[in-house]
C-alpha cells in the first residue's frame, strides 16, 4: 500500500484561494488523488519538526575558529550545539548560561584582573564525560597564539583577549581561575566562553588534545568537514549535528536532540537547517508554500511587503548590529580641518536620510548617535544630538569662519580647492546609491559637492589604490558592526600612535590622545557598567572631533510560521535560532 | 572516422589546455581569496593573512602555482573501474574540489536529463509538424508559442509556474508540487528509499516542465526551418517522382537529413547545460553546479572556478565529439570523408 498522509498543512491553509478556485477543483482532486497515492513523502512521523530557510552560504566546516566554519550558516546552525559559559542576548549583551556555569566573576587583585569560574556540576559533554575546569584551561592555551614558534596556531581566527591570559589555576574539577597580564585587563573576557555564536566554543580536551601544540593546531586546522559532522564528545548544547543528519547534496542539517543534555530539552523533536539562498521569491514562495517555516533573509523592500502579506505568517523588522557610517579621511588637506568634517556633518540631514530609505522597511527606523554601542544595546546613549537635525547655518558659517568662500559654481572654494568630495562605497548596492544620492542633494545647496565612486575594490588591499587599506578616498560609505565586545572597535577609534604606528582599521587615520586614552580604559574595566560609562565618553569625543558620522543601524528581518511559538529575533551575531530549544508549536 | 574522432581529441585535449591556462592565470591575476577578511573587525593580524597566503600557496609566482595546479590535475589509478581521476586542489576553506564538483554534477545532471530528452523529443515533434504543415495554422500557432517562449526571461517563466503550483496545492489542499529543493528538507531523516526516491521525482516536476520547455523553444525552431529546407530539397522530388509515398519519404530522408543542424545545437546546449541551469537551479534551490560556479565567483577562488571550467569544458568538448560521430551516422557523407 503506497498510499501515505501528505504533509500536514495548517487548518487556515489554502482557505479563501480554495473557494475563490472552485471551478478547478475537479481538475485539481484528480491530480491532487493521483499524487497522493504516488506522494509517499511528507510522511514525518514526528510533527514537532521545523525548518529554517537559510539564506547565506552554506558552511563547508563546522569549527568555528578557523576561517572555513567561520560563516553565518554555521553559527546559525551550532548556536546551541557548542554551547558557552556564556550567550550574547538580543540586547548585545552576554548573558550567563546557567546550565553551565554556576557563577563567573572578575575581580582586580594587585593590578591584575582574576576571573574565577564556577562549572556546573551537572555540565557533561554528549559522550557522557563530564565538563571540567581541564576543558576550560584546555580552551585558553590553544587560542593563546597565533604564531607556531610560541606553540600557537596560524589557521585561528583570533587570539584577541587570549593573548592576555597571563596564567590559570585548576581549583577543582568544577572550579578554575584565570589572571590577565598586570596592566592588561580585559573587559571583554566573558567573550572568551561565549559558545559558537560568539565563535568561541569550549574546546573539549579529550577530543582536541592531540599531545602538542603543532597536533593540536593540525586538527584545528582541519576542523569538521561539513560531511563528517561534529564527532562525539564535542558538544555541549541542546542539540546535536551528526554524520548522519547531515545532507551536503541538498544542503540541509539536520539537529536532534542530545541525550545527554542536563538542562531543559528542547521542545522540538528536529529542526531542519536547509540552505534555500536570499533570493527574494524563492524565500517567499518557499515559506509559502510551507517547505520552509522561518526564514530570515537580507531585507528589501519588495521581500519584506510580500513577507507582510502571507497569510499565517509573522514577520517582524528589527535593527541589528551592522550600521551604516561615514568615514572622514584625514589625509585629504580640506577634511583634516576638523570645522569642515564639521559642517558635512551638520549638513547632512540624517533623519531625512533615515526616512527616504529605511522608514520603508519599518516606523521604528531612527539615526544611530553612537559609535560603539547600538540602539537595541544596554547602555546605549545618543552622544550626537546636537547633529540630529540639519544645521545648515552652523555649517556654512563654520566653514566661512575658516575663510571659505563660495565660487561661480556655489562650492566653497577653500584654500584654493573647492570642496568637492568623493563619496566611495560597495557597487551594486542600492541602499547605498540612495544614501550618496541623498547626501549630494543635502550638501550641494550648502556649498559642498559629493560624487559618488562604486567601487569593488573598497575593501580590497593596499595594493588597490581605491581601497580603504590605501586610503584612496575622501569620504568613505560603509558598514561597521557593533556587539557585546566592545574593545573590538579600538582598532577603528585609537590614533595610529595608540596602535603601534599601525593603522589598524582606523582608515580615517584620525587621533585624539583623550580618546586613546579612554578606549585603553574601556577595554581594561573590570566591570560591564564601568564599559559601558567609558565607551560612551570616548564617543562623545569622537563627535567632538568627528573623523566618522554614524548614520543608522542596517534592519533585519525575520518571518515564521504561525503554528510555531517561542520564536524571537536576535539581531547579533547570534542570530535567529539563538533560542532554538525554546521553539515549539503551538 | 577512427581517425578522424582520435585527431578531434586530440585537439580537444589542446583546448582544455588552453581553457584552464587562461581561466587560472586571469583568476589569480584578478582575484583576492582574502578579500573578505579584510573588512572584519576586529582586523585579521598580519601573521593571519601571512598564514592563510601560504596556505593558499598565494605567495608562489603565477606560473609556478599554475604548473604545481595542472601536474596534479590527472592520475591514473588502473586498479580502480573509474581509472581517470581528477584532482582541482583545494578550494580556499581548504576543501577538496573534486568531490565537490562530483557531487554538484550528479544534482545538475538529475535535473537536465530528463528535461534534455523531453527537450529532443518537443523538438523533433513540434519542429517536424511545423515544418512540413508551415504557414498552416498549426505552424503559426507553434510558431507564436516558441517564440513566447524564448522570449521569457527563465526567472520569470519559473516563477510563474512555481506560483501556478502553489495555487493549485492551495486548491487541492495537498501539497502536489514542490518549489524547492531537489527533494523534501530532512526526509532523509525519516523517509525510506522508496519514498525518498518518490519525492525527488515530485521535487523534479517544476524544474523540468522550466527547463524542457525553455530549451525545446529554440530547437524547435531550428528543425522547422531544416525539415522546410529538407523538404525542398531535390533529391525530395525525385522520391516523390518515382512514387514512394509520402510519409515514408518524410520518415526515411527527410527527418534523417533534418536531425543534422539539431545534433549541432543539441550537442551544444547539452554540453554547456551540464555546467550548470544557472538561473533554473537558483530559482528552484537546486544546489548544483550553476550555484557551485556562483559561489567560486563571489568567494574570489581561484582554483574552484577553473574545475569547473575543467568540468564544463570536458562536458562541451565530449558532446562535440559526439556530435561529430553523430553526423557520420545520420550522413554518410561526413564518414567518407
Amino acid at each position: 500500500m503506497l498510499t501515505v498522509s501528505a504533509p500536514s498543512f495548517p487548518a487556515d491553509f489554502g482557505g479563501q484561494s480554495m473557494r475563490r478556485t472552485a471551478r478547478i477543483v475537479p481538475v485539481i482532486a484528480a491530480i491532487s488523488l493521483t499524487a497522493t497515492v504516488v506522494v509517499a513523502c511528507g510522511s514525518d512521523k514526528q510533527t514537532k519538526v521545523l525548518t529554517y530557510g537559510e539564506g547565506t552560504t552554506f558552511t563547508k566546516n563546522l569549527f568555528p575558529l578557523i576561517t572555513a566554519g567561520n560563516v553565518t550558516s554555521a553559527a546559525n546552525i551550532l548556536g546551541r550545539v557548542l554551547d558557552g559559559a556564556f550567550r550574547i542576548a538580543p540586547n548585545v549583551t552576554y548573558q550567563q548560561d546557567s546550565d553551565q556555569i554556576t557563577s563567573a566573576e572578575s575581580t582586580m587583585v594587585n593590578g591584575q584582573q582574576v576571573v574565577r569560574i564556577k562549572i556546573n556540576p551537572k555540565a557533561v559533554w554528549d559522550d557522557g564525560q563530564p565538563i571540567t575546569s581541564a576543558d576550560y584551561v584546555f580552551t585558553l592555551d590553544a587560542q593563546k597564539s597565533l604564531d607556531p614558534a610560541q606553540g600557537g596556531c596560524a589557521s585561528l581566527l583570533s587570539d584577541v583577549g587570549f593573548n592576555q591570559v597571563e596564567s590559570h589555576q585548576i581549583v577543582n574539577d568544577k572550579e578554575f581561575t584565570f589572571t590577565f597580564i598586570k596592566d592588561q585587563a580585559f573587559a571583554d573576557w566573558r567573550g572568551l566562553f561565549s559558545g559558537a555564536s560568539g565563535s568561541a566554543p569550549l574546546l573539549a580536551k579529550h577530543v582536541f588534545d592531540k599531545g602538542s601544540p603543532k597536533a593540536n593546531c593540525d586538527y584545528m586546522t582541519a576542523g569538521w568537514p561539513i560531511a563528517d559532522g561534529i564527532p562525539d564528545g564535542a558538544s555541549n548544547g541542546p542539540w546535536l549535528v551528526k554524520k548522519a543528519n547531515i545532507n551536503v547534496d541538498s544542503k540541509t542539517v539536520t539537529l536532534v536532540h542530545n541525550p545527554k543534555y542536563w538542562g531543559v530539552k528542547p521542545k522540538l523533536d528536529r529542526i531542519v537547517y536547509a540552505n534555500i539562498g536570499s533570493e527574494s521569491d524563492v524565500v517567499v514562495k518557499a515559506l509559502k508554500n510551507h517547505e520552509v517555516n522561518m526564514a530570515y533573509p537580507q531585507p528589501q523592500i519588495d521581500l519584506i511587503s510580500n513577507l507582510k502579506k502571507l497569510e499565517g505568517f509573522t514577520t517582524s523588522i528589527s535593527f541589528g548590529p551592522q550600521f551604516e557610517h561615514l568615514d572622514f579621511n584625514t589625509r585629504n588637506p580640506l577634511l583634516a580641518i576638523k570645522e569642515v568634517r564639521q559642517a558635512i556633518a551638520y549638513g547632512i540631514d540624517r533623519p531625512s536620510l533615515v526616512k527616504a530609505t529605511l522608514a520603508q522597511f519599518s516606523d521604528q527606523a531612527s539615526v544611530l548617535g553612537n559609535r560603539l554601542l547600538v540602539t537595541n544595546q544596554a547602555g546605549y546613549q545618543n552622544n550626537g544630538a546636537d547633529y540630529d537635525k540639519q544645521d545648515t547655518g552652523k555649517a556654512t558659517s563654520l566653514l566661512e569662519g575658516l575663510g571659505a568662500k563660495k565660487g561661480t559654481d556655489g562650492i566653497y572654494v577653500l584654500k584654493g580647492k573647492p570642496l568637492n568630495f568623493k563619496i566611495t562605497t560597495t557597487s551594486g548596492n542600492p541602499l547605498r546609491d540612495t544614501t550618496v544620492q541623498i547626501i549630494k542633494q543635502q550638501l550641494q545647496p550648502i556649498g559642498i559637492g559629493i560624487t559618488e565612486n562604486a567601487t569593488d575594490d573598497i575593501f580590497e588591499d593596499k595594493t588597490h589604490p581605491q581601497s580603504l587599506e590605501a586610503g584612496g578616498f575622501d569620504l568613505a560609505l560603509f558598514a561597521w558592526s557593533a556587539g557585546p565586545n566592545l574593545s573590538a572597535n579600538n582598532s577603528i577609534y585609537q590614533s595610529l600612535d595608540a596602535q603601534g604606528g599601525t593603522q589598524g582599521q582606523n582608515y580615517t587615520h584620525g587621533g585624539d590622545p583623550k580618546v586613546d586614552s579612554l578606549l585603553t580604559e574601556m577595554a581594561q574595566a573590570d566591570t560591564v557598567a564601568k564599559e559601558i560609562e567609558f565607551a560612551n565618553k570616548a564617543d562623545q569625543g569622537l563627535w567632538s572631533d568627528m573623523f566618522t558620522l554614524p548614520l543608522f543601524q542596517k534592519p533585519t528581518v525575520l518571518s515564521f510560521d504561525n503554528k510555531y511559538t517561542g520564536i524571537s529575533d536576535n539581531s547579533t551575531q547570534a542570530g535567529p535560532l539563538w533560542n532554538n530549544d525554546m521553539f515549539a508549536v503551538k | 572516422m577512427l581517425v578522424f574522432t582520435i585527431r578531434r581529441f586530440v585537439n580537444s585535449v589542446f583546448v582544455l589546455l588552453a581553457a584552464s591556462f587562461f581561466v587560472y592565470v586571469f583568476c589569480a591575476w584578478k582575484y583576492d581569496p582574502l578579500a573578505v577578511y579584510r573588512a572584519s573587525q576586529p582586523p585579521k593580524s598580519a601573521a593571519f593573512f601571512a598564514a592563510q597566503r601560504r596556505a593558499l600557496g598565494l605567495d608562489r609566482p603565477l606560473v609556478a602555482r599554475y604548473w604545481d595546479w595542472l601536474s596534479h590535475l590527472v592520475r591514473f589509478d588502473f586498479h580502480s573501474l573509474i581509472f581517470l581521476k581528477f584532482n582541482f586542489g583545494t578550494d580556499v576553506s581548504h576543501a577538496e574540489i573534486a568531490p565537490q564538483l562530483a557531487t554538484r554534477l550528479e544534482v545538475t545532471s538529475r535535473m537536465i536529463l530528463v528535461a534534455i530528452v523531453a527537450a529532443v523529443i518537443l523538438a523533433l515533434l513540434l519542429g517536424v509538424i511545423s515544418g512540413l504543415r508551415h504557414d498552416k495554422p498549426i505552424d503559426v500557432t507553434i510558431t507564436i508559442l516558441t517564440f513566447v517562449l524564448i522570449a521569457l526571461p527563465t526567472f520569470w517563466f519559473a516563477a510563474l509556474l512555481k506560483q501556478g503550483a502553489i495555487a493549485l496545492n492551495d486548491a487541492a489542499s495537498h501539497r502536489v508540487f514542490f518549489t524547492t529543493g531537489d527533494q523534501t528538507f530532512g526526509i532523509e531523516n525519516y523517509g525510506s528509499s522508496g519514498e525518498i526516491r518518490t519525492d525527488q521525482l515530485l521535487h523534479l516536476v517544476l524544474p523540468t516542465i522550466s527547463l524542457a520547455l525553455l530549451t525545446a523553444s529554440g530547437w524547435i525552431r531550428y528543425q522547422r526551418q531544416s525539415t522546410i529546407e529538407v523538404l525542398d530539397a531535390d533529391y525530395l522530388r525525385l522520391a516523390r517522382a518515382k512514387g514512394v509515398r509520402w510519409p515514408v519519404v518524410v520518415r526515411r530522408h527527410g527527418v534523417r537529413n533534418a536531425l543534422i543542424p539539431l545534433v549541432t545545437v543539441v550537442a551544444l546546449d547539452v554540453g554547456a547545460l551540464f555546467g550548470g541551469a544557472i538561473i533554473t537551479e537558483q530559482v528552484y534551490v537546486w544546489h548544483g553546479m550553476g550555484e557551485y560556479l556562483n559561489e567560486a565567483l563571489k568567494n574570489q577562488d581561484v582554483n574552484s572556478v577553473v574545475g569547473w571550467v575543467m568540468v564544463s569544458a570536458i562536458f562541451v568538448v565530449v558532446f562535440n565529439l559526439l556530435a561529430d560521430i553523430l553526423y557520420g551516422v545520420l550522413d554518410p557523407r561526413v564518414r567518407l570523408a
